[in-house]
């Protein structure tokens, strides 16, 4: 009898062993910041990541695979970026999320020699410009792409005399100056003037800078910056009383739950141009997002939080690709890279985290398309357009 | 009576000439051909990995650039808080000569032969050296804090002027060529990875023979009369401002060269890489490696390149058991590093260097204690 008993335990054991061993292993790479500059927003996006993942395997959205989603802090250093990329290699990474402008524009040339497509959150248009942008994709529209869908809201808009007044507030660095070109030169197309653009980036005061485009006539503002900034400006210009004869608006990273935080009833009337859905719309993307928000202990301000939407589609495009990849024989990183070059038209992908499918291919390196524009009303964001995509872009920077 | 010069534990140096020699005895030589042995093995190893080649690539650049600074600050005694703008300077002088010269008239595509960045590294280390040459010129009147903030105002102007020019790309990433060496192109990590380790190592070697040399030599000897006391060089016939200045000339050219290493190695530029804060790191690498010592140029880099990825793991681990709303790990990293620069400036102000030392002496005196 010992010896049947012996036998069948053993028999479950090399089941279950057998088991595990068929269960492959699909691993994707995410580096950004937990620690340092802009860990606000990069904790948020981890924890999406780190979610999705877990939620990915106990569904079992790829049949016979788990997935192992690698996450290292790279504190916003491009050295450590690099660093965590090649380590991935080591690990059997095959695709690679990014984070900061810097370091995903630095790995272009990696990821092209390693053959291993990138995703980052930065919407820098030079991510996928050429050269070498082969395995470089955005999850969403960019920087470039929403400005420019604000310039042409102006001039839609506008029913004053003359060209409206436009400045512009960037970040000093490669993020913020990504869509100045583009938009100096849409600007000329919509007949729309910009009257200045302003680089800061930590400043608390901007009273002098206010005043000066108040005595210039500008009567609109977009913000290609994060936060912070933008939230300390809308008070400025509240206690100069010039939310009456200036409209704010921005592009991705300057809006969401975190500017309305910050800037409290100032952010009233804030025009946000973005490509995702919010939490509160209930939509079903946002109807998941919240389930695995929940179902993993997140809190309401990391579940409403729309960095959070940007690590869920970032992981869940990766996921529908391996999963692609697999029901088409391997998972690889260049079947991964097949499956989002071919991630179009009946193929394209709906996420429910964006306005619009994912999708991929020849002369089409951003994933959700479309964005529309969304104001503080009452101080609830509302949408107030239709997902649309920007008529000049195509016309100021063409894409290859 | 002649000293055994594999055994001597003290020093018998009895004349100038004997006084000019780079090691004392035999062993040293000895022992630095084993070292420089082991390091071109360590490429075999078995636990090296791309993200440790990485790591050891930019040990090696670094040092070549913090033996720059250690020249400016450690001999002659001049502050600079703007190195990694010199190193930045080499880098874009690389970048766009290989760009809008090189790859139009030369006729070079994916690669550039390995020839010609011989070539361009000493002649982006000498546009470095104009800009440190110029960038030195306030030495002649300034001192101390206040031309410590002339190189700040020059790391500033760098990076500020970077982010505004459209040939630089903004600051955004300019690609560099990889290398092409005997015929093969250099590509991939698994590839870059040992090339820039041999070629780096090559590179240290040769710039630290070269540092050494200029330090037993006249001016070398300037320098530490100008650092010491710049009244009683100029006594003594020392002209201690072009003394700083060509301190800062060389300094740059070593930054320089650092820099268009980093280039090839990144295959782009991108301004990221020379700000403030990493010429902070400079500094710190140079005090905790110990100023005004060749060894300290070599062993700073390496402790504090191979630190961070230890505070990395430390400020996760932190961060994942302290609450959400406390952002230790955010504080980890400066303050890590802030406290080992102050430890080392109260307890042990020769730096590392120091240890080396007493370390070798113990050695060489073993098995008396003095």
């Amino acid at each position: 009898m010992k010896l049947y008993i012996r036998l069948f335990f053993s028999l479950v054991v090399f089941a279950l062993l057998g088991l595990g061993l068929a269960q492959q292993e699909i691993v994707f790479g995410w580096s950004g910041a937990v620690t340092g500059p802009t860990s606000d927003a990069g904790r948020f996006v981890l924890q999406a990541i780190d979610d999705y993942c877990r939620y990915a395997n106990e569904e079992q959205l790829i049949p016979g695979y788990t997935v192992n989603c690698i996450t290292r802090d790279d504190q916003y250093n491009n050295d450590n970026t690099l660093r965590n990329f090649e380590a991935y290699l080591d690990e059997g990474m095959v695709a690679f999320i990014g984070y900061s402008t810097g370091g995903t524009l630095q790995l272009k040339v990696n990821a092209l020699e390693e053959e291993i497509p990138v995703i980052g959150s930065s919407l820098h248009i030079g991510v996928i410009d050429p050269p070498d942008n082969d395995f470089m994709f955005l999850p969403i529209s960019s920087y470039s792409e929403q400005v420019l869908a604000l310039l042409e809201w102006i001039a839609d808009n506008y029913q004053g005399e003359g060209a409206p007044k436009v400045a512009i507030i960037s970040h000093p660095s490669a993020f913020g100056r990504a869509p100045v070109e583009d938009a100096r030169n849409a600007a000329e197309l919509l007949g729309v003037e910009i009257v200045e653009v302003q680089e800061t980036g930590e400043g608390l005061d901007y009273t002098a800078m206010l005043q000066r485009w108040s005595a210039a006539g500008v009567q609109y503002v977009i913000g290609q910056n994060v936060q912070s900034p933008i939230a300390a400006m809308l008070n400025a210009a509240q206690a100069l009383g010039l939310k009456d004869s200036m409209t704010f608006m921005g592009a991705h990273y300057t809006g969401g739950e975190t500017l309305t935080n910050l800037a409290g009833d100032a952010a009233e009337g804030f025009l946000w141009a973005t490509s995702y859905y919010l939490e509160s719309e209930g939509t079903p993307g946002m109807v998941l997002q919240r389930e695995i928000g929940e179902r993993y202990g997140r809190s309401e301000e990391t579940i409403t939080d729309t960095n959070y939407t940007t690590g869920l589609l970032q992981a869940a495009i990766y996921v529908e690709v391996a999963r692609r990849a697999a029901a088409a024989g391997e998972v690889s990183s260049q079947s991964i890279y097949e499956a989002l070059m071919s991630m179009n038209g009946v193929n394209a992908f709906d996420s429910g985290f964006g306005v619009g499918p994912v999708s991929f291919g020849e002369g089409d390196r951003v994933g959700v398309d479309a964005m529309r524009l969304i104001q503080v009303q009452d101080g609830e964001w509302q949408p107030i357009t239709e997902p649309y995509n920007s008529r000049t872009f195509p016309q100021v920077h063409p894409l290859n | 009576m002649a000293v055994n010069r594999w055994i001597q534990s003290g020093n018998y140096r009895r004349n100038y000439k004997e006084d000019q020699t780079i090691f004392a005895t035999f062993s040293e030589q000895a022992s630095l051909v084993v070292l420089i042995i082991l390091l071109f093995l360590v490429p075999y190893a078995p636990f090296m990995s791309r993200s440790l080649f990485r790591l050891f690539d930019l040990v090696l650049i670094y040092t070549v650039a913090v033996m720059g600074l250690n020249i400016v600050t450690g001999f002659a005694g001049q502050i600079s808080i703007g190195h990694a703008a010199f190193m930045g300077v080499g880098a874009y002088a690389a970048a766009t000569i290989t760009r809008d010269l090189a790859v139009p008239l030369l006729g070079f595509a994916d690669a550039v032969p390995f020839w010609y960045v011989l070539l361009l590294l000493p002649v982006s280390g000498l546009i470095a050296a104009t800009a440190g040459a110029f960038v030195g010129l306030p030495s002649f009147r300034l001192k101390h804090l206040y031309l410590a903030i002339a190189t700040l105002a020059f790391q500033i102007i760098f990076t500020w002027s970077v982010g505004h020019t459209p040939w630089l790309k903004q600051g955004g990433s300019i690609r560099v060529p990889r290398v092409e060496f005997f015929g093969e192109i250099i590509r991939g990590s698994s590839a870059i990875g040992p090339f820039f380790y041999y070629f780096g190592l090559v590179v240290v070697i040769v710039m630290a023979l070269a540092f050494r040399n200029l330090l037993r030599s006249k001016f070398g000897r300037a320098l530490v009369a100008v650092r010491d006391n710049d009244r009683a060089a100029d006594a003594m016939g020392i002209n201690p401002g072009a003394t700083k200045v060509m301190a800062f000339a060389i300094g740059g050219f070593y930054a320089g060269v650092a820099g268009a290493l980093l280039a090839f190695y990144n295959g782009s530029v991108i301004v990221e890489s020379f700000s403030l804060a990493i010429s902070i790191d400079f500094l710190a690498m140079a005090i905790i490696g110990g100023l005004g010592t060749l060894v300290g140029s070599l062993i700073g880099p390496v402790f504090l390149q191979f630190l961070d990825p230890w505070v990395e793991q430390l400020a996760d681990l932190v961060q994942w058991v302290m609450p959400s709303t406390i952002d230790v790990g955010t504080a980890m990293r400066p303050s890590v590093f802030g406290i080992i620069i102050v430890l080392f400036l109260i307890f042990e102000p020769r730096g590392l260097a120091n240890w080396w030392r007493l370390l070798r002496q113990y050695f060489k005196r073993w098995p008396f204690k003095f």
